[in-house]
């Protein structure tokens, strides 16, 4: 599957930066399949992500004329996106996890991810702290380097390179965890 | 980051499940509140920016001009001539660099060869040109993982109300101007006594708070905390007292504290200080 789709129309861009608001409306239903899946899968809440798409459209509409450099329009958006996520996950803290089923398409009959490792991934993905949630989901679904999640996010790389440290440390962990016996509860170091 | 190649490849399948394509009503709902939504000038918007970027910057001015006008007033007020002496005050060496002055009622334990110049409502820290013996400059590997140990003066000096502000920010400044920050302060004891309160901060993930047992609690921290040349090791903190956790999930660190009658220790804190390195630029 190959995530890097073409860049926006820089065209369109301008436009809608311009107050065109059909320009933007093009360049939304352009951009939203991205977006979504991205906010989907730091959710991992079907509603949630749909809010925080929304919210982030509504925000790249309002501060588009603020983009100096029209051909980072995608990394931009991705920030206002992330920003409305973290704002998601803050509203919805303490509430109870939705479950959702996954679509019986037969595409996850062919999968490589067992179920057991699947639900580990879950659980240990949902314990991870927002920022590093949005590090993996940029890195192993929109293939971002981690240069070009540092430019989106706007935080060093080296940041980004610990954040992604400890998400995949946590997710190994929990894959491997659940592939051995419990160890006796209790024992330090 | 290739040691379980299979993780990669299980993440990528895993992330590439699920839904795709929203319900076109969330992109109608948006597109219908931009109808109504003005769209911001591209000054007002690099102000903010600019605002959200200063604001720990404009936090710590704050607290400055507060302390400045505190003293003022003070000094107004007790009529004393002066504050301090100025004898006293350590004059950094060449190559050092020093921190801004910020206002806090803690006090510092440094490592070797920093000086920590404490006064009542503030605290200052010279970090030598090097580590204290080589002369270099000290880099910080990354500035989410690191350890600071304070503590309060006493049920006197309550915690500060802004800790998060606080733990924030040790602005340092190079002689050559530029400037970077360093999370948190690096105690090298490696069993540390300390009255009141200690902190520590940790990047965390997974803690275990065990039951406390005769006024004893112990929490351990799993390896996800630390480094990874730390391994599967664990640090695992032991105090009179119950242990508390606070998280900052914004920054990424979680602050383990707790009221420490006598000693406070921590195993492997050796281990855990030697992952940061202390090289030449």
């Amino acid at each position: 599957m190959t995530l890097r789709e073409k860049p926006m129309d820089r065209h369109l861009v301008e436009r809608a930066q311009g107050g065109d608001r059909e320009a933007f409306a093009s360049l939304a239903f352009a951009l939203t399949d991205r977006l979504y899946g991205v906010a989907h899968r730091i959710l991992r809440d079907a509603d949630a992500a749909g809010d925080a798409l929304q919210v982030a459209l509504v925000r790249i509409w309002r501060d588009l004329p603020g983009l100096r450099e029209t051909e980072r329009f995608e990394a931009w958006a991705y920030r206002l996106l992330v920003n409305a996520c973290y704002d998601e996950l803050r509203k919805r803290r303490g509430r109870p996890p939705v479950l959702q089923l996954l679509p019986d398409d037969g595409a996850i009959d062919h999968s490589i991810v067992s179920v057991a490792d699947r639900d580990q991934l879950e659980r240990a993905f949902r314990n991870l702290s927002a920022d590093q949630r949005a590090v993996v989901v940029l890195h192993y679904y929109r293939d971002l380097t981690l240069s070009e999640i540092a430019d989106a996010l706007r935080v060093p790389i080296g940041t980004v390179r610990s954040r992604l440290h400890y998400a995949r440390r946590s997710l190994r962990a929990a894959i491997e965890a659940d592939a051995r016996p419990a160890a006796p509860k209790g024992s330090t170091a | 980051m290739n040691r379980n190649p299979d993780i990669d490849q299980l993440l990528r399948s895993w992330l590439d499940e699920g839904e795709t394509t929203p319900p076109e009503r969330y992109v109608w709902a948006a597109l219908e509140r931009i109808e109504t939504t003005r769209q911001r000038g591209a000054l007002v918007v690099s102000l903010e920016e600019f605002i959200m970027r200063a604001q720990p910057l404009a936090a710590a001015a704050a607290v400055a001009i507060v302390a400045i006008l505190g003293m003022a007033v003070y000094i107004a007020l007790a009529g004393l001539p002066n504050v301090g002496d100025a004898a006293a005050t350590p004059t950094p060496a060449e190559g050092a660099f020093q921190t801004e002055r910020f206002e806090t009622s803690l006090s510092a334990v440094a490592p070797a060869g920093w000086a920590v110049i404490e006064e009542r409502r503030s605290i200052a820290i010279t970090v030598p040109a090097g580590d204290g013996t080589g002369g270099e400059r000290i880099t910080v590997i990354d500035t989410d993982q690191a350890m600071f140990v304070t503590g309060p003066g006493g049920a006197a000096d309550p915690w500060p109300d802004d800790l998060a502000a606080f733990l924030g920010d040790f602005p340092l400044e190079d002689t050559a101007g530029q400037s970077f920050t360093i999370d948190l302060v690096l105690d090298d004891a490696r069993e540390t006594v300390i009255g009141g309160e200690a902190a520590l901060i940790v990047d965390v993930t997974t803690t275990l708070e065990l039951p406390e047992e005769a006024g004893r609690s112990t929490t351990i921290l799993y390896a996800e905390n630390v480094n990874e040349s730390l391994g599967t090791d664990v640090l695992v903190f032991a105090g009179e007292g119950r242990a508390r956790f606070i998280e900052f999930p914004d920054r990424n660190v979680a602050l383990i504290y707790m009221a420490v009658a006598d000693r406070f220790s921590v195993t492997r804190f050796q281990a855990f200080l030697d992952t940061f390195r202390f090289t030449d630029e």
